[in-house]
């Protein structure tokens, strides 16, 4: 045997750690510091003639196909489609040549996500695929462990939702959680309309056989380009995934947060300068000026100021109480252990000045005021610790100057507290957080214990092993 | 130089023939790496040419070390089972080292981390005996489901606060949580079957105050809740009652410095040895030694002496006008100033020499000098300033204390109030005779007293 080990010494035994976003999927083998394989959590489906495939394939996922459907795996965070999961991880152990009864697997979750999902993964990893032993561990609770702090505050700006969650010593306060849904898909489809208000088309690179550059002056510019023909109908849905491709880019090199300034500097801002153009495939140029940009980064503070209104599927402001629109969290996973649930503190607080509530609840929850409003609402023990360990991931977070302007806006906000934001500044750390949290967690000596294994789950069975383990 | 850079220029064989047999010669060291070692490919040597090369390029020198290869370890892809698990899950991790069989039983490495807080249970029948008075608000239930809780999250109060959610719709706050756990506690721990007790233990629990408690929440919620002016002030304040401190420390290092120059040594010695003259010597070297060990405290800064060539041309000019003008003064006023000193002739004449005095003697008149408190001394005076009334006589302890009194009868002040030099005079002529009047009292009543003793000792009335 070697040196005894430190308290948090590694015990490697190559667990497989899978963490489904709302974006990508990522899975991996415990110990390693990225994912081995990032697949989108889309599959295309297609059905040729009755008879059907499933595409799992990132480039394939763009090529358009006779009778293919694209259909998402996950959705707010929670698996949708368990069918789909399962054929995806099917493919992703495949390609990774993983032997399913050789290790144990790790799997994350959302703090919101139901009852049935949980039975639905015990059943799939330990009866189905016969892994030795299954663990199910909440996304916030790895984002903890992946920045080595037991006490934070895990901000996540992903692409469907954005959720502020209180750990304590990496247990998940799950009724404290708050978060909207104002986070990268929101972004999407404001610059949907942004192009839309311009009478711009937006069209997917597969519909472009050549292009010419043109710049856009007015609603009559027109594109110049060829179209590709295909002699099957494209469906809608592999069009919609089509252009979450262009959408991403335009995120990427358009986007730049703005911390609010004085007057001077507004009216700087209402100037139509330093445009910045970006080419659609079609060959169009479409310009966006500096204040396009700056209010469509800032909408994710300001979610209700944005260039057109309303937002489609986001009309009804958000107020950040993600757990009772969402969250099915407490529905069944306690139903025989504790007989009934009760709703807590939000409820409470809204008794309490209901007023005011309902005002800022019209307001639209961003960014700053989710992270205040669960400050606010910390225990006040908890409140200077969590307040010095924000930590942000999400792949959203990237968008420059977010980290800077919720800085300075919070500091604001709280004189008293001393407000650190813990944000790394590795892409693949920031991205892939929760997996990388997964991945340290699972290869700790101390964690072998927690695994849960199929004689386990026969021995006590799933409700009961839920709400003792997984709650 | 470099035979490739010449061949770049052009320059013929013959030419560089010498030069490059001179560098050479010159350069011990680069031929004879060449020779032995051939450390460099030529291209790179011919570059460096006549100069040294800064680095000593050495073959053999190691880089990297080489692995001490021994015998290579084996890592073996090993199952193991983890004592904290209830169930029989055996997972596989690499160990090194040869395979151990199987059933030897090796204690898993982190099986001791899994250690759970001892949190007193209880049963049905306990709670009916015991505990069932202790609160209406709470029943069996709802008490066995806190107990089971707390001991899940072990006692992390935060997690079972946002975990707790019970069938019935009280709510119930942390405190609430906290003051039933550690009552019950305190209550099954008091009643414990077998009789131990740990009274530190259940006197901290119940201590738990619910009230204290939300109060001291209440304060840390105000405290948090400060405007920035406030913050602002706060922090000034602190910087202000620091520098405060800061200040008293040094006050009172000083003082404790003077207080021990001023502490004279005390003498226990017999002063027999330093009777003699060569003692003295003695003493007062030694005294030395210890005078030049003492740490110094750096002297004020003393300017540059300058000679009178440092002073700038134009003040020069102005100093030489104004000697002239001196002298000149100087023969109108010796008239005078020969009768009013009269027999002091003798001394200012001596001092005539001093050039403050001359200075001052031709400008003004005796009286001029009265009023600006000019004197001139004909002893020789203590170095250092000092006030005129630290000059003023002073007497025994108990001799001052009468002095004192008296001074008080006569309503005179201790000290003068305008020590003008006349006036500390007559002040101190005015001590001496107190002190003389003093003591003549005393020795009247000594003598009066002594007197009377005698006279009712022989019986005279």
């Amino acid at each position: 045997m070697t040196a005894a080990p430190q308290v948090y010494g590694a015990d490697e035994i190559n667990a497989i750690v899978i963490d489904p976003g709302s974006y990508q999927t990522k899975i991996g083998y415990a110990g390693y510091d990225s994912p081995s394989m990032v697949l989108p959590s889309y599959y295309g489906l297609v059905d040729a003639d009755g008879n059907k495939r499933r595409i799992f394939d990132e480039t394939l996922l763009l090529l358009p196909q006779k009778g293919l459907e694209i259909k998402h795996i996950v959705e707010n965070n929670a698996v949708v489609d368990w069918e789909g999961f399962e054929a995806q991880l099917e493919y992703m152990f495949k390609k990774l040549d993983i032997d399913p009864t050789q290790q144990p697997v790790l799997l994350t979750e959302s703090t919101m996500s139901s009852y049935e999902s949980k039975v639905n993964a015990l059943k799939l990893f330990l009866e189905k695929h016969r892994f030795p032993a299954f663990y199910l561990v909440k996304q916030p609770t790895t984002v903890s462990f992946a920045h080595g702090r037991p006490n934070c505050l895990v901000v996540d700006v992903g692409h469907d939702l954005v959720t502020v969650t209180p750990i304590v010593d990496g247990l998940c306060l799950k009724n404290q959680v708050m978060g909207t849904r104002y986070a990268g898909a929101f972004l999407n489809q404001q610059f949907e309309q942004f192009l839309a208000d311009k009478k711009i088309a937006l069209r997917p690179h597969y519909t472009i056989k050549s292009k010419k550059i043109v710049h856009w002056e007015s609603e009559t510019t027109t594109a110049h380009f060829e179209e590709r023909k295909y002699d099957f109908e494209v469906s809608a849905s592999f069009r919609e995934y089509s252009k979450l491709r262009i959408l991403q880019e335009m995120k990427e090199t358009l986007l730049n947060c703005m911390e609010e300034d004085t007057e001077e500097v507004k009216e700087a801002k209402e100037a139509d300068d330093e445009v910045r153009w970006f080419e659609l495939p079609d060959g169009m140029a479409v310009p966006f000026t500096k204040k396009d940009r700056t209010v469509l980064s800032n909408s994710l503070f300001s979610p209700l100021e944005t260039l057109s209104k309303p937002v489609k599927g986001w009309e009804t402001p958000e107020d950040g109480n993600i757990v009772k629109h969402l969250g099915n969290a407490n529905e069944a996973s306690s139903k025989e252990y504790v007989p009934m649930r009760r709703a807590k503190k939000p409820e409470d607080d809204d008794k309490d000045k209901p007023e005011e509530d309902a005002a800022e609840a019209q307001k639209g929850f961003g960014l700053l005021k989710l992270v205040q409003t669960v400050l606010d609402r910390l225990d006040i023990d908890l409140k200077p610790q969590l307040a010095n360990n924000i930590v942000l991931v999400g792949s959203t977070s990237l968008v420059p100057g977010l980290n800077a302007k919720l800085h300075s806006e919070l500091s604001l906000a709280n004189p008293s507290l001393k407000i650190r934001i813990h944000a790394s500044g590795n892409t693949i750390e920031r991205r892939y957080a929760s997996w990388v949290g997964g991945s340290i967690l699972s290869s700790l000596g101390t964690f072998h214990q927690l695994w849960v294994s199929k004689d386990e789950l026969d021995a006590v069975g799933a409700e009961k092993l839920i709400v003792n383990r997984f709650r | 130089m470099a035979s490739d850079i010449l061949d770049v220029f052009n320059i013929k064989e013959e030419v560089r023939v010498q030069p490059k047999k001179h560098a050479r010669g010159d350069n011990d060291f680069g031929a004879q790496s060449k020779k032995k070692k051939h450390a460099m490919s030529r291209e790179l040597y011919n570059l460096i040419g006549t100069n040294l090369p800064p680095v000593a390029v050495e073959k053999g020198f190691k880089f990297k070390d080489k692995i001490n290869s021994g015998k290579a370890s084996p890592w073996v892809w090993a199952p193991f089972k983890n004592e904290a698990r209830t169930d029989e899950l055996e997972l596989h991790h690499w160990v090194k080292g040869p395979v151990v069989s199987s059933d030897e039983k090796i204690s898993y490495n982190f099986a001791k981390y899994n250690t759970s807080l001892d949190i007193p249970s209880f049963s049905k029948e306990d709670y009916d005996e015991k505990l069932k008075d202790l609160s209406d608000d709470w029943d069996y239930e709802e008490t066995k489901y806190l107990f089971d809780l707390a001991k899940d999250y072990d006692l992390r109060w935060a997690v079972v606060y946002d975990r707790f959610e019970h069938r019935n719709d009280k709510h119930r706050s942390l405190e609430d949580l906290k003051e039933r756990l550690y009552s019950v506690s305190a209550k099954l721990l008091n009643s414990n079957p077998d009789g131990t007790r740990d009274v530190a233990l259940i006197k901290g629990l119940e201590s738990f105050d619910k009230k204290q408690e939300l109060e001291r929440k209440q304060y840390l919620n105000r405290l948090i809740h400060r405007a920035p002016t406030e913050i602002a002030e706060e922090e000034s304040l602190v910087i202000e009652a620091r520098k405060f401190e800061l200040a008293a420390k040094k006050m009172l290092m000083e003082r404790a410095q003077l207080l021990q120059l001023l502490d004279s040594p005390q003498s226990s010695a017999s002063i027999e040895q330093y009777t003699t003259s060569s003692g003295l010597t003695q003493l007062y070297n030694s005294l030395m030694t210890v005078d030049k060990s003492k740490k110094r405290k750096p002297e004020v800064p003393v300017p540059p002496q300058l000679g009178p060539n440092a002073i700038p041309h134009t003040q020069q000019i102005q100093q030489a006008q104004q000697q002239h003008l001196m002298r000149q003064r100087q023969g109108k006023k010796s008239s005078l100033s020969q009768k009013l000193y009269g027999g002091k002739q003798e001394i200012s004449q001596q001092q005539a020499q001093s050039e403050v005095w001359q200075l001052l003697q031709s400008k003004l008149t005796a009286e001029e000098m009265e009023v600006y408190g000019l004197r001139f001394h004909d002893e020789k005076l203590q170095p250092g300033v000092y006030i005129r009334s630290q000059k003023l006589s002073t007497f025994k302890p108990a001799v001052q204390a009468k002095v004192a009194e008296v001074l008080n009868e006569l309503q005179i002040s201790m000290k003068p109030t305008l020590p003008t030099a006349n006036v500390c005079s007559k002040f101190d002529q005015l001590l001496q005779s107190i002190a003389t009047l003093i003591d003549l009292k005393k020795q009247t009543d000594k003598l009066s007293g002594e007197v009377t003793l005698i006279r009712s000792q022989k019986g005279i009335e």
